[in-house]
């Protein structure tokens, strides 16, 4: 009985302890949720905050006035590494920087920022951005679709962002906040 | 329908011996001439038409977002759409319609042209939002690009480097000529425009 007491209490210690760090992880889970952890990137001349639990794809075009690419969204990296570009009615011996995001989840985000220098000057852009700068267009997507320019520094790129029907509030706010994290990057 | 990946690994090692050394200074940006209307409202049926000679051209730089090009096309803003002659580290020299809208940014080169020779470059608005393209003997239909409220013929070296670029293109049996105006960047000039005729110009440089 008195060597009983003992591993009962280790027991018990070993369960409290159990408890008390399923507790900790969850407490640390609901932080981490609050306040993201976000890493601070750069693409040409823009300094953009990736948000926690988001992935991206760089892009290098060989495509006429596209130069460099970013692909953004709150998916797997093998997820969004298998998006493949949407040749559809473009004729062989075509590059193009449009996306068949046709077998994307329904809850997805995803941004879509391209170098692309227009032939017309464009308007420089405001900092910071918000989702109403791009202006709503419609797609064959089963999604909530922008697009528009930003221009910086001598430098113009194309901007796409779609919406999944049944994308979170809290993927939308964290889109708000990749677009609000958008800068001018110091050279 | 025709589909590819295309391309870029065809690409630097075939048009390497095209790059040449660096020996001018340039800024970052676009360079080029060209006639323009903006605020215009086209017709259906309407279109732009010309004959593009691409004369002689030289890189400076690296192949990233470098070209030289002229072409003739419509635009408004964040959407537009051309057709004409390109030269970039990646296609060479070639024919090409290119077009940017809600989907994103489409290039198809249509085939190698020789140096000295007139190429048709076309673009015509089908209907409201909708245009067709015509570069050579090659034709995009049904081209989806809205709000297009400007129209040019422009010819323009774009070095996206430190170095800049040589073009040399002739603009013949531009129509309709008569509503165009000059303009022109000379940034990293000098570039000029020469043999200005009724039917259309050469532009040059640096």
């Amino acid at each position: 009985m008195a060597a009983a007491l003992p591993a009962r209490l280790r027991l018990a210690a070993t369960l409290l302890a159990a408890v008390l760090a399923i507790a900790l992880l969850a407490a640390c889970g609901s932080s981490s949720a609050d306040h993201p952890t976000r890493r601070v990137t750069r693409f040409v001349n823009l300094g953009l905050a990736v948000p926690s639990g988001w992935h991206l794809r760089r892009l290098q075009y060989r495509c006429g006035r596209a130069g460099l690419g970013l692909l953004i969204g709150d998916l797997s990296a093998s997820r969004l590494n298998r998006i493949r570009h949407d040749f559809s009615g473009l004729p062989f011996g075509a590059c193009t920087t449009s996306w068949n995001v046709s077998s994307l989840p329904a809850d997805y985000v995803l941004v879509d920022i391209t170098e692309l220098q227009a032939p017309d000057a464009l308007p420089v852009s405001e900092f910071p951005l918000s989702l109403n700068a791009f202006a709503p267009s419609r797609l064959p997507c089963h999604c909530s679709f922008r697009n528009g320019s930003v221009v910086t520094g001598n430098v113009d790129y194309d901007v796409r962002i779609w919406i999944g029907k049944r994308a979170s509030s809290s993927d939308r706010q964290r889109l708000q906040d990749f677009l609000a994290s958008i800068r001018p990057a110091s050279a | 329908m025709r589909r590819s990946l295309v391309v870029a690994a065809v690409v630097p090692a075939v048009f390497a011996a095209h790059v040449a050394v660096a020996s001018a200074s340039c800024t970052v940006g676009g360079h080029y001439y060209d006639g323009w209307h903006k605020n215009q409202t086209v017709a259906d049926g309407g279109k732009l038409n010309a004959k593009i000679t691409f004369n002689s051209g030289t890189y400076y730089g690296s192949a990233n977002q470098t070209y030289i090009v002229a072409w003739d096309g419509v635009s408004g803003g964040a959407y537009w759409l051309q057709a004409g002659i390109n030269y970039d580290p990646v296609y060479g020299r070639v024919l090409y319609i290119e077009y940017n809208n809600s989907s994103g940014h489409s290039f198809v080169s249509e085939g190698p042209i020789t140096v000295g020779s007139p190429y048709t470059a076309i673009v015509q608005k089908v209907s409201a939002g909708v245009w067709d393209a015509v570069a050579g003997q090659h034709a995009i239909d049904n081209i989806a690009v809205t709000g297009m409220t400007g129209s040019d013929f422009n010819a323009e070296s774009e070095s996206g480097t430190t170095t800049c670029n040589a073009m040399n293109f002739d603009f013949a049996s531009v129509a309709p000529w008569d509503i165009y105006q000059f303009d022109y960047d000379s940034q990293d000039g000098p570039y000029r425009i020469s043999n200005i005729t009724t039917y259309g110009w050469t532009s040059s440089g640096p």
